[in-house]
């Protein structure tokens, strides 16, 4: 008797835990995606205030959700998210103060924020190698296992992405080596970063545990890129399909002498400078 | 020759990445390697998350697209059954092919929900280094006079 009241209380508290963390942290994280998606395709009425309302609600709802649902396993990924987010502002303000204090025909900022701009940038990344050299995030009395899998992820991604952005501009800008040769250094500087972090034990990780796990995202990135283009591809075959299957549209009627002057009257206020 | 800013060259731009990505392996062989035993089971978790995931979004985006032409419930309908293959390809392949379900996780559900949280480390990994990796080349651009597009004649 006594063992099946301890068995149905034992159920009760999990199905609770289940629909706590289902209502606190997936219900949000579903809202995330498609709330974006909602937000950014329409720009009229009140449909992208309302979905951007709903995704940042959703946002917090998941940054907090190791103190709304501790229980759950999954509330250790919001638990990173938080402690990510203190570099992440400081080198987004970084960025953006450095670029709007540049040479932008408009809404330039004051010379003065580009420096600290650039000290901003600088304190963001120093933070995070700071997090991992002595304070990595502490979830459950151990290392967030989700830390494990970003920071190796972050600077790989980082590196890829300066190669890639290093040939674009090299192929596609004109007049860029410098700013290539710039970004090299740029890339340079995380490889050095990334082997010092496979080389040297942090305080509450190792130098071999970093290899392993750099190894392992390497997969996991590779799976995550290749999954979302296979997706893209096939949502364009589909679109082209359908695309391809609609009947040609109907021809219009040509133009009557009243609509010729005034596309003519149009174009000439727009190319010769108006008033003619 | 192909102009550098041709349509057909942009794919060269991947080849730095894939060296990138082959010299870091590399320098990884080389200082020895940890416990990399689930490296497949990991990719293929990866990749079935990401496409049922991405999917499932791009459902959502097909009705936007949907908005435009007659509301069609053909392209919506087949996203969205290609969303669900993917969830049962997922869930079966964790199910019944033991293999691809990581130690740390002992049902398949388990184990979907650890690879959705995963996704979204991961995508916030990418998306914050792509801002900070377009932000530094942006500054670096910004930082130098532009050249005027015309020479004025003299």
């Amino acid at each position: 008797m006594e063992n099946t009241y301890s068995l149905s209380t034992l159920a009760q508290a999990l199905m609770e835990d289940f629909f706590q963390a289902a209502l606190l942290f997936w219900l949000p994280l579903v809202c995330l995606p498609f709330g974006t998606v909602l937000a950014l395709s329409r720009k009229e009425g009140r449909r992208p205030v309302i979905a951007w309302s709903v995704v940042l609600l959703a946002f917090i709802m998941i940054l907090f959700s190791w103190v709304t649902v501790p229980a759950s396993d999954s509330s250790a990924g919001g638990h990173l998210l938080l402690s990510i987010i203190g570099p992440t502002i400081l080198m987004a303000l970084g960025c953006f103060m450095t670029i709007f204090t540049g040479k932008i025909p408009v809404r330039r900022l004051p010379e003065p924020a580009r420096p600290v701009g650039l000290i901003s940038l600088a304190l963001g990344v120093s933070w995070l190698v700071m997090m991992h050299l002595n304070s990595p995030p502490i979830w459950r009395h151990q290392v967030n296992p989700y830390w494990l899998v970003w920071w190796p992820s972050f600077l790989l991604s980082v590196i890829l992405l300066t190669s890639f952005v290093t040939g674009a501009l090299l192929m596609a800008g004109g007049n860029r080596r410098k700013e290539a040769s710039l970004m090299v250094f740029f890339g340079l500087l995380f490889l050095g970063l990334l082997l010092t972090v496979i080389n040297m034990d942090g305080t509450l990780t190792t130098a071999e545990e970093m290899r392993s796990y750099l190894w392992l995202v390497s997969a996991d990135i590779l799976g995550t890129v290749i999954g979302i283009l296979i997706a893209v591809i096939s949502v364009a075959i589909v679109v082209t399909k359908y695309e391809n299957s609609l009947p040609e549209p109907n021809t219009v009627l040509e133009l009557t002498a009243e609509e010729k002057e005034l596309i003519l009257k149009h174009l000439g206020n727009n190319l010769e400078g108006g008033n003619k | 020759m192909t102009p550098l800013t041709s349509n057909r060259r942009w794919p060269l731009l991947v080849f730095p990445m894939l060296g990138c990505l082959l010299v870091l392996m590399l320098v990884l062989l080389l200082f020895g390697l940890g416990d990399v035993s689930e490296s497949f089971k990991r990719f293929t978790n990866a990749l079935l998350t990401s496409f049922s995931v991405s999917a499932a979004v791009l459902t959502i985006a097909m009705w936007s697209y949907a908005d435009s032409r007659e509301r069609p419930m053909a392209p919506i309908i087949a996203i969205g059954l290609m969303a669900i293959i993917g969830g049962i390809l997922t869930f079966t392949g964790l199910s019944f092919a033991g293999d691809l379900m990581l130690e740390a996780n002992g049902t398949p559900m388990a184990q979907i929900l650890y690879n959705i949280v995963q996704l979204l480390v991961i995508i916030s990994a990418i998306v914050i280094a792509g801002g900070l990796v377009l932000g530094t080349a942006f500054t670096l651009i910004t930082a130098r006079q532009p050249e005027p597009l015309f020479n004025e004649e003299e």
